[in-house]
C-alpha cells in the first residue's frame, strides 16, 4: 500500500498545474474559514436595518458548533478535490500511462486500488485542512467560559466529513475511469453532481433521495442549528446518523467492486 | 536445448469483425533475437499487446519463463508498446522513477539507463519538451530499468532519424549480445534482418512463417554459375536430385539447388560432366524478397 502512494505521489510531485490550483484551493478555503463570520453578519446588518425583529447574527466558531458549522460548508466544496481527482485520473488515460504501468509490472486491480488510494489521501488532507483552518479559528476566538472539553466535543463530525468526501471521490472515480475523456468526465462530474441528482432528489422526496450517492454523502452533516432557522420551527440534526454512515460505506464498497468488475472486462 | 521464455498457444483475438491475432502458436527460446516481421495492420502490436497483459485474448493462452502471466512475471520484462506513453508535465527522471517505482528497481540504475541512450544532459527537461526520436529512446531507457532478460520493443527506430536509427540498431545488437532475449515488431524487412536472429512473418493475423534469419537469407538456394563456351552446361541441367529448375541469360545460369544441395556439390556435378565453371556466386536472397513472396503466395 506504501508502494502504491509513493508512486501515485510520485506522479504529481511535480506537477506544476496541480501544485498551483492546490495552493489556490488551500489559500481560497482558509481565507474563506478565518473570513467567513464576518461576512454573513456583514450580509445580515446590511439587508435587515429595516427589520421589525432583531436578526440574530452568526457566531459561527464557537465550540463545539463549530465542528458541525464548519464541515456542513465546507460540503459545498467537495467539486474543487473532485475536478482535480478527475482531472488526475483521466489525464492518465490521455497520456495512455495507466497502460504503460500495466506494462511495467502492475495490475489491473492495483491500478484501480491506486487510485482508491489516492481518493482516500485527497479525502484525508481536505479534512486536515478543514480541520485545522477550524481549529485555529475556534481557539483565536475562544473565550474563557467556553470550557477546553467544549472544544474536542462533536469531533464526530470530522470522519464524518472524510466519509463524505471519500463517498463523493469515488463517485468521480466512477465517472473518470468508465468515461476516461478528460473533459467529458469532468463535464458530467459537474452536471451530474449540481445539477442532475438534486433535481432528481427533489423530484423524489426525502424517503427515496437518501439513498442518492450524493444526497447521503451531504445528508451526514446536516445543517447546523442557526437561530434565524428556529424562528421556522426547522428541525435540526446534530448528530451523524448511522443510517447514513451505512449508505455512503455500502456505495463506496459497491463502486469500488464494480470498478474491479469493469476493469477486468475492459482493456485499460 | 536452452530454455523457453515465451510460449504462446493458439491465441486470438478478434476486434468487431476483424480477426486481428488469428489461432497463433509460438516459442521464444532464451537469446533469441526474435522479429515479428509484417505489414501495418497485421496484428504485431495486438500480439505483443496481449503477452504484455493490457490487450485480453478472446482464446488461448501464454507463458512467460514457464510460469502463467501475471504482474510480478511482467517486471521481469522491459516493454515499449506502440508509442512512448509517459506523463507530459514530469521530467524524463521523474518518469522513470514512477516505472522503478513499479519495478522495484533502485533508482540508482535510472543514470546507467539515461546514459546508455544519450538523454543524460536532457533528464531534468520536462517529457512534452522532448523530441519524437528522444521520447522514443526514454521508453528504451525505461525498459532497460532493472536490467531485464527480456525485451520487447515494438517499432523501436520508429520515428528517429538517420544516425537515431544506427544508434539505437547497434544499442540493440549490443543487448543482445549479453544473452538477453529480444523480443521486436517491425514493418521494416531492412531493420529485422539486420538485427534478428529469428523471423515470423504474420499477415492478417495468421502466421505465415517462423524461421532463422539464415536459413531464409542463407546461400544455397540459388547459384549464378558462367561456365567457358567450349562445353554448355544446359545440356546437363535436368538432372533433378541437384537442380530443381534454373533461368538462362546470356551466358549466366542461374541455378535453384535441390534440397540439401550445397553450391560444393553443383561445382563437383558439371566438373564430372567436363564442364568447367568459371563462375559460381551463390545468391543471397535478401528478406525482403523472401517476405514479398510469402505476402504474394498468401
Amino acid at each position: 500500500m506504501i508502494n502504491y502512494l509513493k508512486i501515485e505521489f510520485l506522479k504529481v510531485k511535480t506537477y506544476k498545474t496541480i501544485w498551483i490550483l492546490v495552493g489556490i484551493f488551500v489559500l481560497g478555503f482558509t481565507l474563506g474559514g478565518i473570513s467567513l463570520e464576518s461576512i454573513l453578519n456583514d450580509a445580515i446588518t446590511d439587508n435587515t436595518s429595516g427589520s421589525p425583529l432583531p436578526i440574530p447574527t452568526f457566531s459561527i466558531y464557537t465550540f463545539p458548533t463549530i465542528w458541525q458549522n464548519m464541515f456542513f460548508i465546507a460540503g459545498y466544496i467537495k467539486l474543487f478535490p473532485g475536478f482535480l481527482f478527475v482531472m488526475l485520473v483521466t489525464n492518465e488515460f490521455t497520456h495512455n500511462t495507466l497502460k504503460q504501468n500495466v506494462i511495467t509490472g502492475m495490475g489491473k486491480h492495483q491500478i484501480l486500488n491506486s487510485k482508491v488510494i489516492m481518493a482516500l489521501s485527497m479525502a484525508f488532507f481536505t479534512t486536515l485542512l478543514i480541520f485545522t483552518i477550524s481549529l485555529v479559528n475556534g481557539l483565536v476566538h475562544k473565550t474563557p467560559e467556553v470550557s477546553w472539553s467544549a472544544v474536542f466535543e462533536n469531533l464526530g463530525f470530522v470522519p464524518a466529513y472524510f466519509l463524505e468526501l471519500t463517498t463523493y471521490l469515488m463517485v468521480c472515480l466512477l465517472f473518470a475511469m468508465t468515461i476516461r475523456k478528460p473533459i467529458v468526465a469532468i463535464l458530467s462530474m459537474l452536471i451530474y453532481s449540481v445539477i442532475a441528482e438534486p433535481i432528481l432528489a427533489f423530484k423524489a422526496g426525502a424517503d427515496i433521495n437518501q439513498f442518492f450517492p450524493l444526497k447521503a454523502a451531504n445528508n451526514l452533516i446536516r445543517i447546523p442549528r442557526t437561530t434565524l432557522m428556529e424562528f421556522f420551527g426547522y428541525e435540526f440534526q446534530e448528530f451523524v446518523k448511522w443510517q447514513d454512515i451505512t449508505i455512503c460505506i455500502v456505495y463506496c464498497v459497491g463502486i469500488y467492486f464494480l470498478l474491479r468488475w469493469i476493469t477486468n472486462k475492459r482493456d485499460i | 536445448m536452452s530454455e523457453i521464455i515465451l510460449e504462446i498457444n493458439n491465441l486470438n483475438k478478434h476486434f468487431g469483425k476483424v480477426h486481428a491475432v488469428n489461432n497463433l502458436s509460438l516459442e521464444i527460446k532464451r537469446g533469441q533475437v526474435f522479429g515479428i516481421l509484417g505489414p501495418n495492420g497485421s496484428g504485431k502490436t495486438t500480439t505483443l499487446g496481449m503477452i504484455l497483459g493490457v490487450t485480453t485474448p478472446d482464446s488461448g493462452n501464454y507463458k512467460w519463463f514457464g510460469e502463467n502471466p501475471s504482474p510480478a512475471v511482467r517486471r521481469k520484462i522491459g516493454a515499449i508498446l506502440e508509442h512512448p506513453n509517459f506523463l507530459p508535465y514530469l521530467s524524463a527522471r521523474e518518469n522513470l522513477k514512477v516505472i522503478c517505482q513499479i519495478r522495484g528497481v533502485d533508482y540508482s540504475d535510472i543514470d546507467r539507463v539515461l546514459k546508455l541512450v544519450d538523454l543524460k544532459h536532457r533528464e531534468r527537461s520536462l517529457f512534452k519538451t522532448y523530441s519524437y526520436g528522444m521520447k522514443q529512446r526514454l521508453a528504451i531507457a525505461a525498459a532497460l530499468l532493472g536490467d531485464p532478460g527480456v525485451l520487447i520493443l515494438d517499432e523501436p527506430t520508429n520515428g528517429l532519424d538517420p544516425t537515431g536509427i544506427a544508434e539505437v540498431r547497434e544499442l540493440i545488437r549490443n543487448i543482445a549480445a549479453t544473452d538477453k532475449t529480444i523480443i521486436m515488431a517491425s514493418h521494416l524487412l531492412d531493420e529485422v534482418q539486420k538485427i534478428c536472429s529469428h523471423v515470423m512473418v504474420i499477415h492478417n493475423g495468421v502466421k505465415l512463417q517462423t524461421s532463422s534469419v539464415d536459413e531464409i537469407t542463407g546461400s544455397g538456394h540459388k547459384v549464378e554459375i558462367e561456365a567457358n563456351e567450349l562445353v554448355s552446361p544446359e545440356k546437363f541441367m535436368d538432372d533433378k536430385s541437384i537442380i530443381t529448375d534454373y533461368t538462362r541469360d546470356h551466358k549466366k545460369f542461374v541455378c535453384t539447388l535441390a534440397e540439401g544441395k550445397t553450391p560444393e556439390d553443383l561445382n563437383s556435378y558439371f566438373f564430372s560432366h567436363g564442364v568447367v565453371l568459371r563462375r559460381i556466386n551463390p545468391i543471397h536472397q535478401t528478406l525482403e524478397q523472401h517476405f514479398l513472396a510469402l505476402l504474394k503466395d498468401d
